[in-house]
């Protein structure tokens, strides 16, 4: 890494966040979301999902101050999220657009990872400095004198997080990080999330990518038209099926080893059946599941 | 138009800076007034701004033109964003375009402001306002903003031209003649410019009124689905799906009484209207006195006062000479549309029987013939042929009874006079009853002849209808020439600050300098941009060819204009006898010279910087944070909206839009408003991204 990281050498201080009994209506009048409670812990990577118009995007943007609850309130750490607020919460909370055309405004590259750390009124090598860590982290580094409207939607989605992660923020929220990405370009951003959170950022993300969400997340919120469904540990949410389908989502690929473990919890999972199973992600080329059922197999054998 | 860089004197360049800087101080104070109520209001201006200029972009066809033309746009802009803001935006894209694509020019930019920015915005959202304060509607209203806005700023550019090319006694003539000039293409491209103006309003607030209401175009109302995300938005779901198709409905209304008395009143008025606006110019040009340069016998004392022969003319229209040709030419088009429409019919005879009913699906037609009679039945080339024996005729009465022609027999030795001027400089006679009637006809049933032949091989050809397409900017070029100012190359090194100082200066040189300098500019600038910085010789020439037409103009306008030594003299009976003279042809070509160094020196800014280092050198020069940074705005999204644009007419092509011209300019118009309203949701996106990055 040729720069410090925004949050200098040490763990990332991850803010949390509550919203608490959060009710939202649009000005046409459809309520959005209704009598929403969440609390996502400091350092927890959490998966809002839900179907389209589940209410989703409402919810981040009133995380981030963008739409401001009709009743109940949202909280960062101690601070209560308002308009009076929004600065505070602005530079405390990254907001990835689900459109990167949307959030890259500037003509370059490098002018628009450096509007965030300018605005924060730092110095101008540290505003470098930042920007040329945020654009290694994110891999655009050798995109850095180009016009944004030159460059792939791939690599928008990556100058987007640059610029996000460029102001060092406590909390990441991301609208749909993954949507219309190819699967190495998929891959490559969640890591790079993954391993952002293992420092400490606290990571709160809408998808309706089931697949990809137990890989990753720590916790699940469901939401179904504006109001939370299931909420809690990938175990809790996945292991009730009709959760997710009453969401109109599916269960993940690899629910059918969760459904094992908790209908068959007295029957550990046999060796002939994980070899099955083995073979069939291999086939699938889903190796990063491999290591889940493994575990899974050990848990099993030990219960 | 823009007026190209150079055209203009140093003195009126400044003149029309001045109240130009007064138009865009206004637009900025007005701006930031707005922003300061609304924060919003940048994001807005600025997507709006490259939204007006992606759409004025687009090839709109022109049918009469036979070829493509762009729309103005800046009574649009004045409707959507208000007339104070519009001009600033109208500022700001001038100078991206003289900027970026060496269209129109820094020296010249306070004329084009002024122009297109103030008295387009100004007089465009005037005429909105009072057509909206009478009750007319959305598209009416828009259709007479943009219609009378276009007129509007062409009349100021030819006024901007007169003055400065001319001397002050003479401005109101010469204005009059060069607006003459522009109406054969500007007529139509005005009026296209207001349907697509009212076409795109009214598209607007039917897809999305809340849009509508917030841009102050209709009052505020209920607001539409689209607000509320998650519920599906149909676009058109306002209009009831059971609508009577457009036809029956245009039928039904016209078979009321009213109807047909109103649509006469007003064709009748538009028609009186136009035919009175055209007699009081033609008058003012034609009889207005003091045509200097363009009569012969001031020409002539003027040669007898320098101690010269009057030069003979090489070509005399006194002596029957054009006529001949003319009548050649006429010749040669009539054949041409005699053998087409003959090998037309025999086409159609020959051909089987298409369409015929029984099968269960119908084919879907080429879009192209689509919806077009069979050729058999088509009006238009007997149309064609009809009117160029009717002007024929109308030639040969003119020839035989107007004044300065006389019909009678000539003596032997004029038999050949048809032929050779300047041994019978006394022969008059176009139509005679010996030998020049005999050449006369040799020639019409020459041009016949070869006219038909022609025709019949034209028809022949696969693709009849060929499109005259002239050279002009859209998407395409738009990402050709930003790629070019992003490569590394020699002069893509130098400060964009130097350039700009450098080039700045070179063009006020360019002004104030003789011919010779600018002859050395212009070959400096070429050879450094062909040799050093590598640009093909077919990229440049492509951008210099705008530059190159208004050069030719230019020797034309003089020509005609600059007392001296005759090239060629016209007499064109009851009006005047106009002729061409050698000194205005040198001064056109200095001028010329001028004009094509300065675009030269544009192009070396232009193809070397990239637009945001242009934008931040304006910065650091001083020019206000605001108007910067709507430009950067503007440039960041006009690709994204002229790609969009590209994508949704190629959208509405596969579909078959192309059927008819109305439908085509309906395709535009709807074009045009979901570009305006998707640039208007994005607008609040970007503002929303700008904020949770600590901006405005």
């Amino acid at each position: 890494m040729t720069s410090l990281s925004p949050w200098g050498e040490q763990r990332i201080d991850g803010a949390s966040l509550s919203l608490e009994t959060v009710r939202y209506a649009y000005p046409g009048g459809v309520t959005a979301l209704e009598c929403v409670d969440v609390r996502v812990e400091s350092g927890e990577f959490t998966a809002i999902m839900g179907a389209n118009g589940g209410g989703k995007s409402t919810l981040l943007k009133l995380i981030v101050g963008l739409l401001h609850p009709a009743e109940g309130r949202v909280r960062l750490d101690d601070l209560v999220v308002s308009s009076e607020t929004f600065n505070q919460v602005a530079a405390t909370v990254g907001y990835l657009f689900q459109d990167p055309n949307d959030q890259l405004f500037c003509p370059t590259v490098a002018g628009d990872i450096a509007y965030g750390p300018e605005n924060l009124g730092l110095a101008a090598t540290d505003v470098e400095e930042r920007v040329l860590w945020a654009a290694d982290i994110c891999g655009v580094s050798d995109l850095l004198g180009r016009p944004i409207h030159a460059l792939s939607y791939g690599q928008k989605k990556r100058v987007a997080l640059a610029g996000v992660l460029a102001m060092g923020p406590r909390v990441l929220v991301l609208d749909e990080p993954t949507a219309s990405l190819d699967p190495m370009a998929e891959a490559g951003l969640m890591r790079l999330l993954k391993s952002l959170n293992r420092q400490g950022l606290t990571i709160v993300m809408a998808t309706h990518d089931v697949d990809l969400i137990p890989l990753y997340a720590h916790r699940i919120v469901l939401l179904r038209s504006g109001r939370v469904a299931a909420e809690g540990s990938l175990e809790e949410v996945f292991a009730v099926g009709t959760h997710l389908e009453s969401c109109d989502l599916r269960m993940p690929r690899i629910s059918y080893l969760f459904d094992i473990f908790s209908t068959e919890a007295t029957r550990p999972l046999t060796v002939g059946q994980a070899r099955k199973e083995l073979v069939r992600m291999v086939e699938r080329g889903q190796l990063d599941l491999v290591p889940i059922l493994l575990r899974g197999v050990a848990g099993g054998s030990a219960g | 138009m823009h007026i190209a860089e150079g055209i203009l004197p140093a003195e009126w360049a400044l003149a029309w800076a001045v109240p130009a800087a007064v138009g865009t101080a206004a637009g900025l104070h007005q701006v930031t007034k707005r922003v300061k109520v609304d924060p919003s209001f940048t994001s807005l201006a600025g997507l709006m701004g490259a939204a007006v200029f992606a759409i004025s972009l687009m090839p709109i066809p022109v049918p009469v033109a036979g070829s493509v033309s762009h729309p103005a746009g800046t009574p649009l802009a004045a409707i959507v964003v208000g007339p104070m803001a519009a001009i600033l935006l109208a500022a700001i894209s001038l100078l991206i375009q003289a900027l970026f694509f060496a269209h129109g020019g820094l020296t010249t930019l306070g004329a084009n402001i002024v122009s297109e920015g103030m008295v387009g915005s100004l007089v465009g959202f005037t005429v909105f306002w009072l057509m909206r304060r009478g009750g007319r509607s959305l598209f009416w209203a828009g259709f007479a903003a943009g219609f009378v806005g276009d007129l509007a700023v062409y009349l100021t550019t030819a006024t901007e031209l007169a003055l400065g090319l001319f001397p002050a006694d003479q401005v109101v003539q010469r204005t009059a003649v060069i607006f003459l000039a522009f109406m054969p293409t500007q007529l139509p491209l005005a009026l296209l410019e207001g349907v697509l103006t009212g076409g795109i309003l009214r598209s607007l607030a039917e897809l999305r009124p809340d849009v509508a209401a917030r841009l102050r175009l209709v009052a505020p109302g209920a607001p539409s689905p689209a607000d509320v995300p998650g519920v599906t938005y149909l676009p058109g779901a306002t209009t009831p799906a059971t609508r009577a198709p457009l036809r029956h409905r245009a039928r039904s209304w016209w078979r009321t009484a009213a109807a047909r008395t109103k649509v006469i009143v007003v064709a009748g008025l538009g028609v009186l209207t136009a035919a009175t606006l055209w007699a009081v110019v033609w008058a003012v040009a034609v009889s207005a006195g003091s045509w200097v340069g363009l009569d012969e016998g001031v020409m002539e004392r003027v040669a007898a006062d320098q101690g010269r022969a009057a030069w003979r003319p090489f070509i005399n229209t006194d002596v029957g000479d054009l006529l001949l040709y003319v009548f050649f030419f006429g010749a040669f088009v009539a054949g041409g549309a005699i053998g087409s429409i003959v090998r037309g019919l025999r086409m159609a005879a020959a051909a089987p029987e298409v369409g015929e009913p029984g099968g269960a699906v119908v084919p879907l037609r080429a879009p192209a013939e689509a919806g077009r009679a069979p050729d058999s039945t088509r009006r238009g080339p007997r149309i064609v042929a009809g009117l160029i024996v009717g002007v024929l005729a109308i030639l040969a009465v003119w020839a035989w009874a107007a004044p300065g022609v006389s019909v009678g027999p000539v003596s032997g030795a004029d038999v050949s006079a048809g032929f050779d001027v300047v041994a019978n400089p006394s022969h008059q006679k176009v139509l005679s009853s010996r030998g020049g009637d005999v050449v006369l006809f040799v020639f019409m049933i020459a041009g016949l002849a070869a006219g038909m032949v022609a025709g019949w091989r034209m028809r022949g050809r696969p693709s009849r209808r060929r499109r005259l397409r002239l050279p002009h900017f859209h998407l395409h070029d738009v990402r050709t020439q930003d790629r070019l100012t992003w490569q590394p190359r020699a002069l893509q090194r130098v400060d964009a600050r130097l350039k700009l100082a450098v080039v700045a200066v070179l063009l006020v040189v360019n002004l104030l300098a003789g011919w010779a300098v600018s002859l050395a500019l212009l070959v400096t600038a070429t050879v450094l941009l062909l040799v050093w910085q590598r640009v093909r010789p077919a990229a440049l020439l492509i951008r210099l060819v705008p530059a190159m037409v208004v050069a030719a103009m230019l020797v034309l306008l003089r020509g005609f204009t600059i007392p001296g030594r005759g090239l060629l003299s016209m007499h064109l009976p009851g009006l005047a006898t106009v002729s061409f003279s050698a000194e205005g042809v040198a001064a056109g070509a200095g001028l010329g010279l001028v004009v094509l160094a300065g675009v030269m020196l544009m192009l070396v800014l232009g193809l070397t910087t990239p637009l945001p280092a242009l934008l931040a050198a304006l910065r650091w020069y001083r020019v206000p944070a605001l108007l910067v940074e709507i430009g950067m705005l503007m440039y960041r999204y006009l690709f994204l909206f002229v790609e969009e644009a590209g994508r949704m007419r190629q959208a509405q092509r596969l579909r078959g839009s192309r059927v008819s011209w109305s439908r085509a300019m309906g395709g535009f118009s709807r074009l045009g408003a979901i570009l305006l309203i998707r640039s208007y949701d994005r607008s609040q996106r970007v503002y929303d991204a700008q904020r949770l990055r600590g901006g405005s």
